[in-house]
């Protein structure tokens, strides 16, 4: 179910290296990109809160005595106005000073306690606003225009101190939205006078701020009164109508909310939120006397546009010299790696056997010369190898043909016809030399003569070829002195004498001759350091038969063999052996063994000699498993059965 | 209204006049003429009639808005028109002085006018809960005990019966400070306490950055106050000889006040305009609080109403606490001749 991962192979190096070029180079540079961006956006943002508090504080300052120009205006005219109060008529001239005095002031008014007058009326209010560039004044408290109701009045009034009003639309006066400062005025016993009144235009006032150096470009900015309207606002359509809170609950703007109530609180400070769906920086700081704060919030995109416009440069700039870089390594290194595909299909040359190809020729004296260097006598000594290669092989190739012809003359050596059943129903044999190499040391061989079977089964010392021409040799022997004598220790002796005779490679050889007279059953034996043989007595089954321990032959010229004597019953059988059988090892190491032998050969009782020596060279196979065949195997298996004797013709028992 | 059918006729008459000295293709164009100014004619027909809010325009009002925006009260064949109060004077007056038709009131400013001898009559209820309470700038630890003494903002149209109910409650008479505007007084400090309404002064104190939390609110329907407020009413007068046009005027503003609920955005766009109109400093927001406020108020027990009538239940238990703050009516008030 895993996704099957696609890996790329470069079809060339100068790819591969370019390649992981690129990808090392690209994450120095994110690293380094990511850490000067970080730290130049730690810096820029620092430097910009320095200096939009920095401007912000010189607009609160300016805004500040602005204001103050206009409350000091207003203050000062309570000393005309109590000169004044017995003469009422005077306080045009006044409110006309006032507009005079401060070009921002748009109207204003003093405004009597209900009553102050009683000539005057209930309500007295002496206004004075500007009409063109004409000054108009006039007394507008009526019924229609309730003064003593409103917060410019009956706040200050009531507050017994001076007060700047929150925006209002002022209905049926100035019918204009503005905000109001507010001087009251008290009678010595305390008893309140009237309130002297200065408006401001709110769209006069947006014009003087934005008269003020800006303080960020593209940002918004907006002044909010003490109870948080907006006073001035970059979006128009805010002013007087919302506050900081009625915006940020309409927007769910958590952030603003918090500025808007650390700018109630007169604090100034900086924040983060998501004004106008940007990410953007608010600064804030307030206009301490009038209990107002400015607000300047700018796009994260505006604050880092300079810094990130240099990231942009850089990143272009990298991936040119990037993209250059990596065109002038490919090709550098496609330079310098030439010699190296020259050095390849060289090789390919070599590996199809010619090893007189010309090899690049290099110029320099690097790890390329050095590669040169050592394909050039790699191809030497490739080329002397093959060259003696080519000689050993043949000779080998000679040595195999030759040892070929050996095997099977050796093998030729060996009786291949044994006797003819069922004319010769008496006895029946079976043997078999099995070399571990082409040629062995193992013998065997049989002759029936004058009613009697002789037969042997001899191992020379050593293996190969050494062991096979002693192996001729004695074969040879034993054959010739089977017509001489008929006595297994005769003939033994004197193939010891002949073969002690220049014997300079000290080879021996064991073997064991037997003469069973097949009429009676009566078998001479004579041992020369063989293995025992093994007997097979129906009703008794199988034992190994101990011999007199004679020498092998060809060791001692004079030494005197000794013979045995056994009587065979009938339908019994004897078997000889060469120590191939017994000590054939298997994987472990481990040998067959006399024991695995004489079980075997209980186990298979009845089988004829053919099938029981097909069967033990099997089972030896199954044990030795994939262990290989150390030395030759050499099995004689004569099975006597006297009781299925046939009368022949004398030529027969010659054969 | 005479004067105005002579004109049509004559500038008819005139028509055929010269249709005589014109060819065929003239005059009937001239018919066409004089068969659109007619049909005008019948579109100037509709009784022009007057309506004053107990307010300066916001979405409290937002039923008359929708119906006359909608010509639900062209449709019944009233040709409205609107007219503000001065918040400075008894609302009243302009019923008596005949400068409006139909009045939003409080009942019990209609039932204080009603104990002057002005016979108001109502004609239809659109609110059947109380939104008054008072804000602190200190938790009243006391409930409305923590009023002795002290200074209390409220408006200059504020129903003098809820003050005449409360200075009987208190130990010691408050000082009552009347403005025609809203929470500035508050706000500046110039009083301790103020009189809010819950789908209003409520929201705009949350909107100037004041903390509303619940012991600094007192809501009047807990303190033993608990009658019906806004209401539309006429004078007994006007409704004898206008049966007809009331009963149009209450049908389109039935009508209007259901478009409302069920097309809150549009009449928020309808009361926006009028806003703006106006120059009433006010946010879409603050109108939005304040429409959802005013729709809670129009339920009966919490439940959606369609009936726009002032029941005996309401008008007995106003008539009640009218009673304990010691005011008598000239001639015993009935149900059925209060309620139209």
């Amino acid at each position: 179910m895993g996704r099957k991962i696609k890996i790329y192979h470069f079809s060339s190096f100068a790819k591969r290296l370019c390649a992981y070029l690129f990808i090392v180079l690209v994450m120095v540079f994110v690293s380094i990109s990511g850490i000067f961006y970080t730290n130049s956006k730690e810096y820029i943002l620092s430097e910009m809160v320095d200096k939009t508090h920095y401007k912000l504080q010189v607009a609160s300052d300016q805004i500040n005595k602005r204001l103050y120009h206009i409350e000091a205006t207003i203050r000062a005219q309570e000393l005309i106005i109590r000169q004044s109060l017995n003469n009422p008529d005077n306080f045009a001239l006044i409110v006309e000073d006032i507009l005079k005095e401060d070009s921002l002031i748009s109207s204003c008014g003093i405004a009597f306690a209900p009553d102050y007058y009683k000539s005057k009326g209930y309500y007295y209010m002496v206004y004075a606003s500007r009409k063109g560039k004409e000054i108009e004044v006039r007394n507008i408290g009526s019924a229609d225009y309730h003064y003593p109701g409103m917060d410019w009045f009956l706040i200050p009034s009531r507050l017994k101190r001076d007060y700047w009003c929150e925006p209002y639309f002022d209905k049926g006066a100035g019918n204009m939205m503005m905000c109001s400062f507010t001087h009251p005025i008290y009678a010595e016993d305390g008893t309140f006078i009237a309130t002297v009144t200065g408006d401001v235009a709110l769209d006069k006032m947006t014009n003087f701020v934005k008269k003020l150096e800006p303080i960020t470009p593209h940002c918004s900015f907006f002044i909010t009164s003490r109870h948080a309207s907006y006073l001035i606002n970059t979006d128009s359509c805010r002013i007087f109508s919302e506050t900081v809170f009625s915006q940020a609950f309409e927007e769910k703007n958590k952030e603003l909310e918090l500025i808007g109530r650390e700018m109630l609180k007169g604090k100034k400070g900086t924040g983060t939120l998501e004004y106008m769906g940007k990410e953007s920086y608010a600064f804030y700081t307030p206009i301490p006397n009038v209990n107002w704060s400015m607000c300047c919030i700018a796009p994260s995109d505006d604050i880092l546009a300079g810094l990130r416009a240099t990231t942009n440069k850089v990143f272009v700039l990298f991936l040119i010299g990037l993209s250059l870089l990596s065109v002038l390594t490919f090709f550098i290194v496609r330079w310098l790696t030439k010699p190296i595909h020259g050095f390849a299909q060289s090789a390919q040359e070599i590996a199809k056997g010619n090893f007189d190809v010309t090899l690049p020729r290099v110029y320099t004296k690097d790890e390329i010369m050095t590669l040169h260097d050592s394909l050039d006598n790699m191809r030497n000594a490739l080329k002397d190898y093959i060259e003696k290669l080519r000689n050993t092989t043949a000779t080998k190739e000679r040595i195999e043909k030759e040892l070929s012809i050996a095997h099977n003359i050796q093998m030729g050596m060996l009786p291949k016809i044994f006797p003819d059943f069922p004319i010769r129903n008496d006895v029946d044999l079976y043997a078999i030399v099995r070399p571990a190499k082409e040629v062995g040391g193992d013998l065997y061989d049989f002759l029936i003569r004058d009613g009697k079977l002789f037969f042997t089964v001899g191992d020379v010392s050593g293996k190969g070829v050494p062991a096979s021409l002693f192996m001729a040799i004695t074969s040879s022997m034993f054959r010739t002195l089977l017509y001489i004598k008929t006595n297994p220790e005769d003939v033994i002796t004197s193939m010891n004498s002949s073969l002690c005779e220049n014997n300079e490679t000290n080879m021996f050889v064991t073997m064991i001759i037997g003469v069973l007279d097949l009429k009676n059953g009566n078998l001479k034996l004579c041992n020369a350091g063989h293995n025992p043989p093994v007997m097979v007595t129906k009703g008794v089954g199988a034992e190994y038969v101990q011999l007199k321990r004679n020498i092998p032959i060809g060791l001692m010229p004079d030494f005197k063999y000794e013979a045995d004597e056994l009587q065979l019953c009938d339908d019994s059988k004897f078997i000889l052996y060469t120590d191939g059988i017994t000590e054939a090892e298997n994987e472990s190491k481990a040998l067959y063994g006399e024991k695995r032998l004489i079980d075997f050969v209980n186990d298979n009782p009845e089988a004829n000699v053919r099938k029981f020596i097909s069967n033990i060279l099997n089972d030896i196979d199954a044990y030795a498993g994939n262990a290989i065949q150390s030395d030759d195997i050499t099995v004689m298996d004569i099975h006597f059965r006297p009781a299925q004797k046939t009368k022949l013709p004398q030529s027969q028992d010659e054969k | 209204m005479e004067n105005h059918k002579d004109i049509l006729n004559e500038r008819f008459c005139n028509c055929a006049k010269y249709a005589k000295k014109m060819n065929v293709s003239k005059t009937i164009l001239c018919l066409i003429f004089s068969l659109m100014v007619a049909f005008a004619g019948n579109e100037a027909n509709a009784q022009k009639v007057i309506y004053s809010p107990v307010w300066t325009a916001q979405t409290q009002f937002a039923g008359y808005y929708a119906a006359r925006d909608n010509g639900f009260f062209k449709d019944v064949g009233l040709d409205i028109d609107i007219v503000y109060p001065d918040l400075s004077k008894p609302l009243e007056e302009m019923l008596v002085k005949k400068k409006t038709d139909f009045m939003t009131l409080t009942l019990l400013q209609a039932l204080e006018a009603r104990s002057k001898g002005v016979k108001l009559v109502n004609v239809m209820q659109t609110s059947h809960n109380n939104a008054l309470c008072i804000v602190s700038r200190l938790p009243m630890k006391n409930g409305i005990q923590s009023l002795s003494g002290k200074d209390i903002g409220c408006w200059y149209s504020f129903d003098e019966g809820i003050i005449t109910l409360i200075n009987q409650m208190l130990k010691k008479k408050p000082n009552w400070v009347k403005t025609n505007s809203g929470m500035n007084l508050f706000l500046s400090g110039a009083t301790d306490y103020c009189f809010c309404c819950t789908y209003n002064e409520v929201f705009e104190l949350k909107e100037r950055g004041f903390i509303v939390k619940k012991d600094l609110i007192l809501n009047m329907s807990d303190c033993g106050y608990n009658i019906p407020q806004e209401g539309v009413y006429v004078t007994e007068q006007f409704y004898n000889t206008h049966k007809k046009e009331v009963a149009q005027f209450v049908k389109a503003m039935t009508k209007g006040w259901i478009w409302v609920r069920n097309n809150r955005e549009a009449a928020l766009d309808i009361t926006m305009k009028e806003v703006k109109k106006h120059n009433i400093g006010t946010s879409r927001y603050h109108q939005r609080c304040m429409l959802d406020e005013i729709l809670r108020l129009q339920s009966i027990n919490g439940k959606v109403a369609n009936s726009f009538v002032l029941s005996k239940g309401e008008f007995e238990r106003a008539i009640k606490l009218y009673a304990s703050m010691g005011y008598k009516f000239k001639e015993p008030l009935v149900y059925n001749r209060f309620v139209k």
